[in-house]
């Protein structure tokens, strides 16, 4: 269940939410910007127009329709997509080297409670991390993956579900199963 | 099996991601509203990138977070400002030349409907006398075409009396006397005016008396008087008096015409 305090506080317009929600998820939307602008600067302004809107249009958010993050990475996402289309950004590319840009902003502020995570992750079939990656990170269309990849709309859309499903098992019940298993195998 | 098939489609997928046609996000939050169980895989799917995202996570610089908030406080104090700059604006203005020219426009166009509005009314009151005098005129007009359809039609009559008066000074009328239709009319058309200062009186004589039947006007336009009728008259007379309204008893009597 989500926290309905929060929720009601920022359909309020109350500051104080933004403050909760920054500390909530700002570092998951700052990933996720980072990647689709690429440099520290703009992601920055992103955010905070991130939160802003946020902060604006707190009383449209509507929980019966899907999670807070959900919502606010919708918003994070056009958000940064727009700033690439503005004059700033037009002689970066959004398919520059991702591990450049995140070893840019300092590989130590990865959440190091993830580390047993990331082998689990690490060990996903590539092509379905690519595609979460170019659709859920990067704001890429399903059609604009086909097209790019050459593989057939109903196809990226099957490989869609499963990549899902995968992440599922990784952070879904036995998630604290997987995560004490990989903990411990470090110490094997 | 439709609900399973639904969760199976992928559908699900692509509205946590954002993916969906509008079409295809009204079916979703349809089936959200309508199954618990759609909600809960939703809910399962959101939470997985959601926790993928979190695991993704990079920290934004220690300084943003303040940043973030004082621009929101920021936008809450402006917009809490600008109405009362609003309210304070209209206060020290002076007056647009605009509205000057407008306003002395409007009076001189006030003016000018003014006059033309006493204009028309000058003549509309003098339409209305115009109009009153026409309708006496038409009034006057039908009496005296009555009079002369009466008049004929006591002349076609056979049983009027037709007594022509003759004396001296010129005396000359006829008088109409029909005791069917209870009406005495004299045709003027031959009798001269009276003298400056004299008067003509009409007389009936009843039982050898002369009762007065009013004074004859000269002048009448069409040459026909109509006088009040009197039973059992054995002559009318003619008389000329000094008085305008006449004298009880015939002064000089012109002349006399017997009805039979």
């Amino acid at each position: 269940m989500q926290d309905q305090q929060l929720i009601f506080r920022l359909q309020q317009q109350d500051q104080g939410a933004i403050s909760a929600l920054y500390d909530a998820y700002s570092g998951a939307l700052y990933g996720v910007v980072l990647r689709i602008v690429q440099t520290p600067e703009l992601a920055q302004q992103v955010l905070q127009d991130t939160f802003l809107k946020a902060w604006r249009y707190g009383a449209q958010y509507d929980e019966t329709k899907g999670r807070l993050f959900t919502w606010l990475l919708n918003i994070a996402r056009n958000t940064a997509i727009d700033a690439t289309r503005s004059a700033h950004f037009k002689n970066a590319k959004r398919t520059s080297n991702l591990d450049q840009v995140v070893a840019q902003a300092g590989n130590d502020t990865i959440n190091p409670d993830h580390v047993g995570i990331r082998e689990v992750v690490a060990k996903m079939d590539e092509k379905y991390r690519s595609l979460i990656e170019m659709i859920y990170f990067k704001g890429y269309t399903q059609e604009e993956v086909a097209e790019e990849s050459g593989i057939p709309l109903g196809t990226v859309k099957t490989r869609i579900r499963y990549a899902i499903n995968e992440l599922r098992t990784i952070f879904g019940d036995n998630k604290v199963a997987i995560f004490f298993l990989a903990s411990l195998s470090r110490f094997i | 099996m439709e609900l399973q098939s639904f969760i199976s489609s992928g559908l699900l997928e692509s509205y946590a991601l954002g993916q969906c046609s509008a079409a295809e996000r009204q079916l979703v939050e349809q089936m959200l509203t309508e199954h618990p169980s759609v909600q809960i895989e939703l809910n399962a799917i959101e939470q997985a990138l959601e926790q993928y995202a979190q695991f993704q996570a990079i920290t934004p610089p220690p300084g943003l977070k303040n940043k973030i908030l004082d621009a929101i406080q920021e936008t809450q104090e402006n917009e809490i400002e600008k109405p009362e700059l609003e309210v304070t604006m209209p206060k020290g203005r002076s007056l647009n030349p605009w509205v000057l020219g407008l306003c002395a426009a409007a009076l001189i166009f006030s003016a000018y409907l003014w006059v033309s509005y006493q204009q028309v009314k000058q003549k509309h009151q003098e339409l209305q006398e115009k109009v009153e005098q026409l309708k006496t005129e038409l009034q006057a007009c039908g009496n005296r075409a009555a009079n002369s359809m009466q008049f004929a039609n006591l002349v076609r009559d056979p049983n009027t009396k037709r007594i022509e008066i003759l004396g001296e000074k010129d005396i000359h009328f006829t008088v109409f006397n029909s005791d069917a239709q209870h009406s005495v009319v004299l045709d003027l058309a031959d009798l001269p005016a009276p003298k400056p200062g004299k008067y003509f009186q009409f007389w009936a004589i009843i039982d050898g008396k002369p009762v007065s039947m009013g004074m004859i006007s000269s002048g009448a336009d069409d040459k026909q008087q109509t006088f009040a009728y009197l039973e059992n008259v054995q002559a009318f007379a003619i008389s000329e008096e000094d008085k305008p309204q006449g004298n009880a008893t015939p002064t000089v009597v012109l002349a006399v015409g017997k009805t039979s």
